[in-house]
C-alpha cells in the first residue's frame, strides 16, 4: 500500500516536470496551434490525477486504520473516531504538505479546465509556473518529507488532545488552501512577466482566485484565535507568537497585492507594485512554511537534522527572487505606469503608503522570527503590539479616509463635504468614548490593583475615535451609493439589491472595511483593557473571591471520567457589580490519562461588551484550588467584525452573473 | 512617469520610512523588549547576565513544579545544567512534567529566573518531533 503513495507521488512529479517542459517549448511568448496545446493541458490534469491518487491511499491509510503506513500510526488512534481520523490527515508535517499540493494541482487543474476552450498564452505560461512549483514541491515530498514512509510499530500513536476540537480540524486545510491560491496570482504575474503583456489581463484572470485565497486565509486567523481563545486556556486569541505571527504573513502579502490589483485594473498603474505583490504574497507563503515546518520556531532547539530542509527552502528562496528579479529587470520598461502621484492628497497617495506600511509589517515579523538564529536575541510580544498599536490606527484611519479621496487629483471641496458627516460624528464620539475609555481603566484598576495600565493608552482612546470615523465613513458611502441609484428611478430596495448585484466588489469590499473597523475596537479593549486575577481557594463549600465588585462564590466540584481522561468541574455562583446572578461558570480541569497531559476547560461567560473567563488551574502543594479570572472587555467585537469582514469577501467574490464561469 | 509625480512619490516615501524608522526605534527601547535567548548552561555561565531580560528553553524536571498560592516554581533543564524558575500567573494548559517551555523574564539571581511569560511549545504534532538537545 506505502509503496503505491510513493508510485503515485513519483507519478505526479514526472507529469509535472513533462507539463512544465511541453508548456515551456509550446506555449513560449505566442503560443501553439490548438491542437498541440491539448497534451501539456492534458499533463497538468494528470498531475492532479496522480495527487489525487496519493492523497487518496493516505486517507485509506486513516480510515481502514492501516498502522504500516508511518504518517497514519503517528498521527492516529483506533480509538478516534472517524471524523478525528480524517482530520489526522492534516494533523502533521507530512500530510498537510500533501493536502497543500493537492489544493494547488487543484487549482491548477480547474483553471486549465476553465481556459481550455480558447488557449491564451497568459493562462499557458501561468500553468507552466504552477506545475513548475508542484514539481518543487514534489521534489521535497520524495525526497524530505515523504508522507509514505513503512512504520515499525503496529499501533496508532493518537493526536495531541488539544488539537480534537473542530476550530483545529479546520484550521490547517483553510490556511493551507489560502497558500495554495496564492500560487495563482504569483503564476500569473509571472506569465505576465514572461510574455510582456502589461495589460490587465493577468490581473483579470488572477484577481477572483486571490481574493478567494484572501478570505481563506483570514478563516485561517480566525480558526486559529478563536481555538486558542476557547482551548488553550489562557483568555488570549493572539500572543505574537511564531506559529500566530506566520499565520499573518501571507495575509498582510495578499492584502497589499489585493489593492495594488484594484488600482492596476481601475488606473493602469501601480503595475510593477502588482508584479511585485503577487511574488511577495507567495514568497510570504514560503516564509510562513519555512517558520513552522522548517525548525525556526523550534529555536528552542537547534536547526540539527533539519539542514537539508534549510537547503531545500533556500533554494526555493533563491530560485523564487531570482528569477523574479531577473524578468521584472527585463520588463522593467513595459511594466511602467502612467498616472500615479498627481497629488498628494489622492488616492493613489493611500494606497501607495498602506502597501508600504503593510510591508513593513510583514518585514518586522519576519526579522521578528529570525532575529534569534542571527544575534539570539528575541522580540517580544511588547515590541510587536508598539508597532503594531499605531500603525493599525493609522492604517484603518487610511483605509477610511481613501474613499472619500478621488483618483488623480482631489478637489479639497468634495473631499470637505465627503468627510464632513463622519469627521463631525467621530468628534462628537470623542466625549461618550472618553468616558468609557476611563471606565476601562477604573475596571482593570478595580478587579487587580496591581496590574499596570498601559502606557500607550492614549492610543486605545484615539483608535476607537478613529474606528468610529471608520465605521461612519464607510455607512456614509453606503448611503450615497443608494442614493445616486434612487436618484436614477431606482426604489430603495432595488438600489440596495442592485449595489450589492451589480457592483459586489465595492459593496463587499466596504463591508470588510467595516468589519475591519469594529475588530480594531475589539482588539483596543481585548489587548490593552483585559484584566487578569488569580486567587487561591480552600475546597469548601461557600468559600468565595471577589474581582472588583464581582463575586464568584464556590459550590464545590465533581469528578467525571470520559475515553482517555478525568474531567473536573468546579462549580461558582457568579454575581455581576449590579448585584445580579449571572449563569453559573463551570471551569473544569482535564487529565488525559493515555499521554498523562492536563488540559484546561475554561469556562466563558459571553456579554455583549466584555468575556468573564474563568480557568481552573488545579490543585497547589497546600491542597488550594487556584483559579484564575480573566474580564476581556469587547472581545465579541473582534468576533463579529472578524465574521462581517469574511462576508464581506464572500460578497465580492460572488460572481456577478449567477451560473457564469468564475475568471 | 513626469518628473513632478516622481518626486511626490519619493518625498512620500521617505516621510513613511522615516517615521517607521522612529517608530521601531522607540518600540524596541525599554526592557520589556529585545531579550536575550539563552540556554541553561549558558546563563549559569553568565554572571554579566543577572538582572537582565532572559529568555530560556528546557525541559521541566519531574516532580519539581511547587504550586504556592498562585505562584509556580520549578526547574529546567537542557540536560547538562539545571535553572530555577518562578512564575506567577496562568500557567498554560500543557504545562505539566518534563514538557518543554520558554521562560521569559529576568535573571534574578545566581540559579534563579523570574519569569513574566510562559510558554509551552505549540502542542500541534507538527513540532511534537523528538527534541533534540545538544
Amino acid at each position: 500500500m506505502t509503496y503505491l503513495g510513493y508510485i503515485a507521488l513519483v507519478l505526479a512529479a514526472i507529469a509535472a516536470v513533462s507539463a512544465v517542459t511541453l508548456l515551456y517549448v509550446r506555449s513560449g511568448r505566442t503560443g501553439s496551434p490548438e491542437h498541440q496545446m491539448k497534451l501539456p493541458y492534458q499533463m497538468v490534469y494528470a498531475i492532479f490525477g496522480f495527487v489525487t491518487l496519493a492523497c487518496l491511499i493516505l486517507l485509506y491509510g486513516f480510515i481502514a486504520k492501516v498502522y504500516s503506513f508511518d504518517y497514519v500510526a503517528a498521527n492516529s488512534s483506533a480509538d478516534m473516531s472517524l471524523f478525528y481520523r480524517i482530520s489526522a490527515f492534516w494533523a502533521g508535517q507530512e500530510g498537510s504538505f500533501l493536502l497543500w499540493l493537492w489544493f494547488v494541482s487543484g487549482a491548477a487543474a480547474l483553471i486549465a479546465y476553465l481556459r481550455s476552450h480558447v488557449y491564451d498564452v497568459l493562462t499557458s505560461n501561468a500553468l507552466m509556473v504552477m506545475s513548475a512549483v508542484q514539481a518543487f514541491m514534489l521534489a521535497f515530498m520524495l525526497v524530505l518529507g515523504n508522507p509514505f514512509k513503512i512504520a515499525a510499530v503496529t499501533v496508532g500513536l493518537g493526536i495531541n488532545p488539544l488539537l480534537l476540537h473542530w476550530a483545529m480540524v479546520l484550521h490547517p486545510p483553510t490556511l493551507f488552501m489560502g497558500y495554495a491560491l496564492m500560487t495563482v496570482p504569483f503564476a500569473y504575474a509571472l506569465a505576465a512577466l514572461l510574455t510582456g503583456d502589461a495589460s490587465p489581463a493577468w490581473v483579470e484572470r488572477s484577481q477572483r482566485w486571490t481574493l478567494v485565497g484572501w478570505l481563506f486565509l483570514s478563516l485561517g486567523i480566525f480558526l486559529g484565535a478563536a481555538w486558542a481563545y476557547v482551548v488553550l486556556g489562557w483568555g488570549g486569541y493572539w500572543g505574537w507568537d511564531p506559529v500566530e505571527n506566520a499565520s499573518l504573513l501571507p495575509w498582510l502579502g495578499a492584502t497589499a497585492l489585493l489593492h495594488s490589483f484594484h488600482i492596476y485594473r481601475q488606473r493602469q498603474s501601480f503595475k510593477r507594485w502588482a508584479v511585485s505583490m503577487s511574488v511577495f504574497a507567495f514568497f510570504m507563503v514560503i516564509m510562513a512554511a519555512f517558520m513552522t515546518r522548517g525548525g525556526i520556531v523550534q529555536s528552542v532547539h537547534s536547526f540539527e537534522g533539519t539542514t537539508a530542509i534549510l537547503v531545500y527552502y533556500a533554494a526555493v528562496i533563491v530560485t523564487v527572487l531570482g528569477v523574479t528579479g531577473y524578468l521584472l529587470f527585463n520588463r522593467w520598461q513595459a511594466f511602467e505606469s502612467k498616472h500615479i502621484f498627481q497629488s498628494y492628497l489622492s488616492r493613489d497617495a493611500v494606497y501607495h503608503i498602506n502597501n508600504i506600511l503593510l510591508i513593513f509589517c510583514s518585514l518586522i515579523i519576519l526579522v521578528g522570527a529570525f532575529l534569534p538564529q542571527i544575534t539570539k536575541q528575541t522580540v517580544g510580544a511588547g515590541v510587536y503590539s508598539a508597532i503594531a498599536q499605531p500603525l493599525g490606527i493609522v492604517l484603518l484611519f487610511l483605509i477610511s479616509v481613501c474613499p472619500l479621496l478621488s483618483f488623480g487629483e482631489t478637489n479639497l471641496m468634495k473631499f470637505g463635504r465627503r468627510a464632513l458627516v463622519p469627521g463631525v460624528i467621530a468628534l462628537v464620539s470623542a466625549v461618550p468614548w472618553y468616558f468609557y475609555w476611563k471606565s476601562l481603566e477604573a475596571m482593570v484598576k478595580s478587579v487587580n490593583p496591581t496590574q499596570v495600565l498601559p502606557a500607550n493608552g492614549w492610543l486605545g482612546y484615539v483608535g476607537f475615535v478613529v474606528a468610529t470615523f471608520a465605521i461612519a465613513a464607510a455607512c456614509q458611502i453606503y448611503g450615497s451609493k443608494i442614493r445616486q441609484r434612487m436618484q436614477s428611478g431606482e426604489g430603495l430596495a432595488a438600489a440596495v439589491g442592485g449595489f450589492f448585484m451589480k457592483t459586489p466588489g465595492q459593496a463587499g469590499g466596504f463591508i470588510t472595511h467595516l468589519g475591519l473597523a469594529i475588530v480594531v475596537i475589539g482588539l483596543i479593549g481585548s489587548s490593552m483593557y483585559t484584566v487578569s486575577l488569580s486567587k487561591t481557594l480552600a475546597d469548601k463549600k461557600g468559600a468565595s473571591f471577589s474581582a472588583g465588585k464581582m463575586k464568584f462564590t464556590y459550590q464545590g466540584y465533581e469528578q467525571t471520567k470520559g475515553t482517555g481522561k478525568e474531567i473536573n468541574t468546579t462549580v461558582f455562583k457568579v454575581v455581576d457589580e449590579n448585584g445580579h446572578a449571572l449563569r453559573n461558570a463551570e471551569p473544569a480541569y482535564i487529565y488525559y490519562t493515555v499521554r498523562e497531559q492536563p488540559g484546561m476547560n475554561a469556562d466563558v461567560i459571553i456579554q455583549p461588551f466584555r468575556d468573564i473567563f474563568m480557568v481552573f488551574q488545579g490543585i497547589n502543594n497546600s491542597n488550594q484550588l487556584i483559579f484564575e479570572v480573566k474580564i476581556n472587555p469587547l472581545i465579541s467585537f473582534v468576533w463579529a467584525g472578524s465574521i462581517l469582514l469574511i462576508l464581506g469577501v464572500i460578497i465580492a467574490v460572488v460572481p456577478k452573473r449567477p451560473g457564469a464561469p468564475a475568471k | 512617469m513626469e518628473k513632478r509625480s516622481k518626486n511626490r512619490l519619493v518625498v512620500v516615501t521617505v516621510i513613511i520610512l522615516g517615521l517607521l524608522a522612529i517608530l521601531l526605534y522607540s518600540a524596541t527601547r525599554g526592557g520589556n523588549n529585545l531579550s536575550y535567548f539563552k540556554t541553561v548552561t549558558e546563563i549559569n555561565n553568565d554572571s554579566t547576565l543577572i538582572g537582565k531580560s532572559v529568555r530560556v528553553g528546557g525541559k521541566v524536571i519531574p516532580k519539581t513544579i511547587v504550586k504556592s498560592g498562585t505562584k509556580a516554581t520549578f526547574k529546567i533543564t537542557d540536560s547538562k545544567n539545571q535553572i530555577t524558575v518562578t512564575y506567577n500567573g496562568a500557567l498554560p494548559a500543557t504545562f505539566a512534567d518534563n514538557i518543554q517551555v520558554i521562560a521569559e523574564g529576568t535573571y534574578k539571581k545566581k540559579g534563579l529566573v523570574e519569569a513574566e511569560s510562559l510558554v509551552t511549545k505549540c502542542p500541534s504534532k507538527y513540532e511534537n518531533q523528538p527534541i533534540v538537545t545538544k
